[in-house]
């Protein structure tokens, strides 16, 4: 193969592998281009509890004791629950009282989606944030994670319980209609629409009206962005919104310790292996200079010991010769003293 | 597949990372019996 | 309360039998409770609280407290010191009951636990953090057993596949850390999602870290304590090696548990400068905060290191246990008492009756079956076929 074709198969490689939309890490993600969301507006609101009523009837909810037109409700303070997917509650404030809705946010990047091992969260291309119950395991991590506290539990189901949200009615929308809540207020405090018309819509409203409103459009910015949009007369703590969530995006809190673990995965075999090796290796080593050490102390015995040895034999050799130049002199003498003897008696004999 | 949030490009590139784990363990089991393999064996 | 759960008690009518079984029927009532009527029930559990004693204890204290099992193994197998051998048997069998007992509770508390394969097996939300825990709390448990198995085929005479097993010990023993490093770091990370819930002495982007360390901690200290608790009970089924290098278990473990504290309590405190909270630590939560840190870690840190210097076992015990409940308490704190640190007190969570229950019906098997096993099986001594095999 030619070097040049090569390389420019490399280059549409490269090229290629970033084409098909899988973006790189450096870009910002927006959304979904068109994705819609709800206006709210806390100066509106005068706490009819009209939305409570069309969300419970559109989501087949049961029926609560206390009935919708009864604004008793509204002395107490309440939060979602599995019955009930948006509550409005009442906050006492210089200008009298004031109203404010709450429900599922449906975030731009959701910390319940985030959080969720199943992946039951998704968030749909029209700006819902839907939930999908026949793979739940029932963990609850998403009601830790949501900043808003607004995932409930059936805590009362035994076997099959579900985690309960708004679904900014995805059903409904899928038919083409407003979500329940926004169809049945009659002040306009809700409006549906396209995101960015509704940022829009909210920014002209502060402008026009400075001293009506604060100069914050909640939910544009807070953990990351939310599809429902709120706008106020008084500093959004008054109205019970948290003020001090950040902006920071659920993944993009977890991304640092999401980050970490594909390298410990991936460098503790090494160092773990590094240190087993290093380990045995002294062991090895220790143990040779042991042996080593072993051989040597027997090799200086032995040495030792053989010259005691020669020395000895050479003190045993001396001594033998002197015991055999003295048996050698004995045994000459021996053999010389008898022969005197004999030939005595022999010359007897013979005379 | 196109992506327009965090949350669903990282649910793609953990996807390919956790295989790249699972790849990655197996590989330094089986390249630690070449490493220490072989006729060197002495280290 | 009787006995009558207890079969085949007759002889064996000990306050200890006596006690557990009583135990166990009262969970197994809770158990029904919990199956029937739901969640509700039998929990304190709310909307705003949705993780209570089952996630803080069971969950987080029983994962926390059976980090010996890889401590004693990655000392023994991968640094070398061969002299905590001993060890690692009792040590692998605690972590291996520790984390099958953490999969059962857990059952408890999830809303289908029939489910807990799907994060796994149908569809895998990767983002997220309680998936690495459960990916690898699975996969920990399979080698923890793995582990253990040469224990039961000693036991059962099965030579062969003993033989097999011994030969994957050192990349068990690696895998196992790997494993063990993720989940007990990502047990911490579950909290980084919601540094709105969690009080700021308490939420860092440390957490992970700081889960890591301090169940290193716990899980040394955790066979120091094992160890003196089944040194009094379990005296029989040890033989002479096991109580031989029994003390210098104690010391070696006692030092290096020491060592990790101060590490410990050394990143707290970055931790602390990081996110610049040193003024939260005039206020109450900043009192308990301190509590924690210096009672519960700078404390047992100290007295671990006067007992190695004066070979004190006694003190190095007591050390041993203030580790201890200082990561039950640590545990407590980020999942209970800090968390939803913004509510009033009449939304914040206190578990009932009934939960605390299944939490001891729970550390009640545990002990039960550590028994059961430890005084069948070679843990506490070596078989005699397989002597002296390191």
């Amino acid at each position: 193969m030619l070097r040049r074709t090569f390389l420019g198969m490399l280059g549409t490689a490269c090229v290629g592998a970033s084409i098909p939309g899988v973006a790189s890490a450096s870009k910002e993600f927006t959304g979904h281009p068109g994705s819609n969301g709800v206006l709210f507006d806390a100066t509106r609101c005068i706490g009819c509890r009209k939305c409570e009523e069309a969300c419970n009837k559109v989501n087949d909810l049961p029926v609560p004791d206390k009935k919708y037109d009864d604004l008793t409700v509204l002395d107490t303070k309440r939060r979602t629950d599995a019955k009930t997917l948006t509550v409005v509650n009442k906050y006492k404030a210089d200008k009298g009282p004031l109203f404010r809705k709450s429900q599922c946010n449906h975030c731009l990047e959701p910390a319940c989606a985030s959080a969720c091992f199943v992946k039951a969260f998704k968030k749909l291309p029209n700006g819902a944030v839907v939930y999908d119950e026949s793979v739940c395991v029932g963990c609850r991590y998403c009601m830790v994670a949501c900043p808003f506290s607004i995932p409930a539990y059936e805590y009362d189901e035994p076997l099959t319980p579900r985690v309960m949200k708004c679904t900014m009615c995805a059903p409904r929308l899928a038919e083409g209609k407003l979500p329940g809540c926004v169809e049945s207020c009659p002040k306009e405090a809700l409006v549906y629409g396209e995101r960015d018309e509704l940022i829009k819509i909210a920014r002209k409203r502060i402008e026009r009206n400075p001293d009506r409103y604060v100069d914050h459009l909640y939910g544009e910015k807070e953990m990351g962005g939310t599809s429902w949009l709120y706008l106020s007369g008084v500093p959004f703590t008054e109205i019970g919104m948290r003020e001090d969530l950040g902006t920071k995006s659920a993944p993009e809190l977890t991304a640092g310790a999401l980050a970490s673990v594909p390298m410990v995965a991936g460098l503790w075999p090494v160092l773990l292996g590094g240190i087993y090796a290093i380990s045995k290796r002294k062991d090895k080593v220790a143990n040779e200079e042991k042996k080593e050490a072993v051989a040597n102390a027997i090799a200086k015995a032995s040495e030792q010991a053989e010259k005691t040895l020669s020395e000895a034999l050479s003190k045993a050799d001396v001594a033998n010769k002197r015991q055999i130049e003295v048996e050698v002199k004995k045994a000459v003498e021996d053999a010389l003293t008898p022969k005197e003897e004999e030939s005595d008696e022999n010359s007897e004999g013979e005379s | 597949m196109e992506i327009f949030s965090l949350q669903e490009y990282y649910t793609f590139t953990k996807g390919i990372v956790y295989l790249l784990m699972g790849g990655a363990l197996i590989g330094v089991t089986l390249f630690w019996q070449f490493l220490m393999g072989g006729n060197n064996n002495d280290d | 309360m009787s006995n009558p759960g207890n079969p085949g008690s007759k002889s064996n009518l000990t306050a200890f039998n006596v006690i557990a079984g009583a135990i166990i029927v009262m969970g197994l009532v809770i158990t029904v409770l919990r199956f029937t009527k739901g969640l509700g029930a039998v929990t304190n559990l709310d909307d705003n609280n949705p993780w209570g004693l089952w996630i803080g204890f069971d969950l987080l204290c029983g994962v926390a407290l059976a980090a010996g099992g890889y401590t004693t193994s990655a000392a023994c197998y991968i640094f070398g010191l061969k002299r905590f051998h001993s060890a690692v048997r009792p040590a692998i069998l605690t972590a291996f009951l520790g984390y099958a007992l953490v999969v059962f509770a857990l059952q408890y508390d999830l809303g289908r636990p029939w489910r807990l394969p799907y994060p796994i097996f149908v569809q895998q939300g990767t983002t997220s953090l309680l998936f690495e825990v459960g990916l690898c709390v699975m996969l920990y448990l399979t080698v923890l057993f793995i582990e253990f198995t040469p224990a039961m085929f000693e036991w059962l005479g099965m030579k062969k596949i003993r033989s097999v097993v011994v030969k994957l010990t050192l990349a068990l023993t690696i895998f196992g850390v790997v494993l063990s490093t993720l989940h007990q770091s990502s047990l911490g990370a579950l909290y980084t999602i919601a540094p709105s819930k969690l009080h700021p002495l308490w939420y860092s982007t440390y957490l992970p870290v700081f889960f890591f360390v301090s169940s290193i901690a716990a899980g040394l200290s955790m066979v120091i304590f094992e160890g003196t608790l089944s040194h009094k009970k379990l005296h029989r089924m040890m033989d002479e090696e096991y109580l031989k290098h029994h003390d210098g278990v104690v010391l070696g473990f006692g030092k290096a548990a020491s060592l990790v504290l101060f590490g410990y309590f050394a990143i707290k405190m970055i931790g602390l400068a990081y996110a610049n909270n040193w003024h939260y630590l005039t206020s109450g939560y900043g009192l308990w905060f301190m509590v924690e840190m210096l009672g519960f870690v700078a404390l047992p840190c100290f007295l671990y290191a006067v007992g190695v210097r004066e070979k004190n076992l006694g003190l190095i015990k007591k050390a041993a246990i203030i580790t201890v409940l200082g990561i039950v308490l640590n545990r407590f704190n980020v999942s209970l008492v800090a968390f939803n640190y913004h509510l009033p007190s009449s939304e914040r969570y206190f578990p009932t009756m009934m939960e605390i229950g299944i939490s001891v019906f729970v550390v009640t098997l545990g002990v039960v079956i550590f028994r059961f096993i430890t005084t069948r099986m070679p843990i506490f001594h070596e078989h005699p076929d397989y002597k002296g095999e390191h």
